[in-house]
């Protein structure tokens, strides 16, 4: 899920061509059969490792964007290791992603909803295999998107 | 006082040089372009293009938990 996540790939990728600037030290391009996706599949394959956390039936995976300008401050994948579920959450770093940008690109929310401090946009794909499920948190003071949670949960076949 | 400065000043050039040639040797080994960093935005993600590897995360648990319980199949008999 993580590795084949665009946000997380640009940000990992990002962070190598960073360590290549002429004033750094430590640029991995230099070693013999580099290739940038190959580096970033092996840095996204360390972080998996290394922050894989196995809780209540569930396995997840929480990392912080930082240390460069990027629009998400923290991406985190779990899945649970009971049921077919899987989510994704992304943490917007800034408030520059607004609900009309998101209304823009995906048209009316399937379902909205007031909680106490924030307002959450809801978006939905359903297929005869899954329900998937985007939850966008958005603050209603000034329609800044926060948080971004994705769902989906495979569906029984009959068969079961 | 002349014979202490000369060796100094060899000292120095000797220390400019053993850098330059240091620099010429990692020439050798130049990195690859990378290229600039990636601009992106907030904007650039589209939660849809998640769905296939969301499904593909929540199967595994359906072979994880068939490889189970052909394990366990197995200890029973």
């Amino acid at each position: 899920m993580l590795e084949n996540s665009k946000a997380l790939r640009v940000f990992v990728a990002n962070e190598i061509r960073g360590e290549c600037l002429p004033d750094k030290g430590r640029c991995v391009a230099k070693r013999e059969g580099f290739t940038l996706e190959g580096e970033v599949d092996k840095r996204i394959d360390g972080i998996v490792r290394e922050g894989m956390v196995h809780g209540h039936k569930t396995a997840s995976v929480d990392y912080p964007l930082q240390g460069q300008p990027f629009p998400f401050s923290e991406i985190a994948a779990l899945k649970s290791e009971k049921r077919q579920d899987a989510y994704l959450i992304l943490q917007l770093a800034d408030r520059n992603y607004t609900a009309a940008q998101l209304q823009a690109k995906y048209g009316a929310p399937y379902d909205t909803n007031i909680f106490q401090w924030y307002s959450v946009f809801t978006y939905r794909l359903d297929s005869a295999a899954y329900a998937s499920k985007a939850v966008f948190e958005v603050d209603p003071v000034d329609g800044a998107v926060i948080k971004i949670a994705i769902s989906l949960k495979a569906k029984k076949s009959k068969k079961d | 006082m002349k014979s202490f400065t000369l060796p100094v000043v060899l000292l120095l050039l000797l220390s400019v040089f053993a850098t330059r040639l240091s620099r010429a040797a990692d020439g050798g080994n130049q990195p690859l372009d990378v290229g600039p960093q990636a601009r992106f935005s907030a904007d650039n993600f589209d939660w849809r293009e998640m769905i296939p590897y969301l499904s593909a995360a929540a199967a595994r648990h359906q072979s994880s938990a068939g490889e189970l319980e052909g394990a366990s199949r197995l200890c029973r008999e």
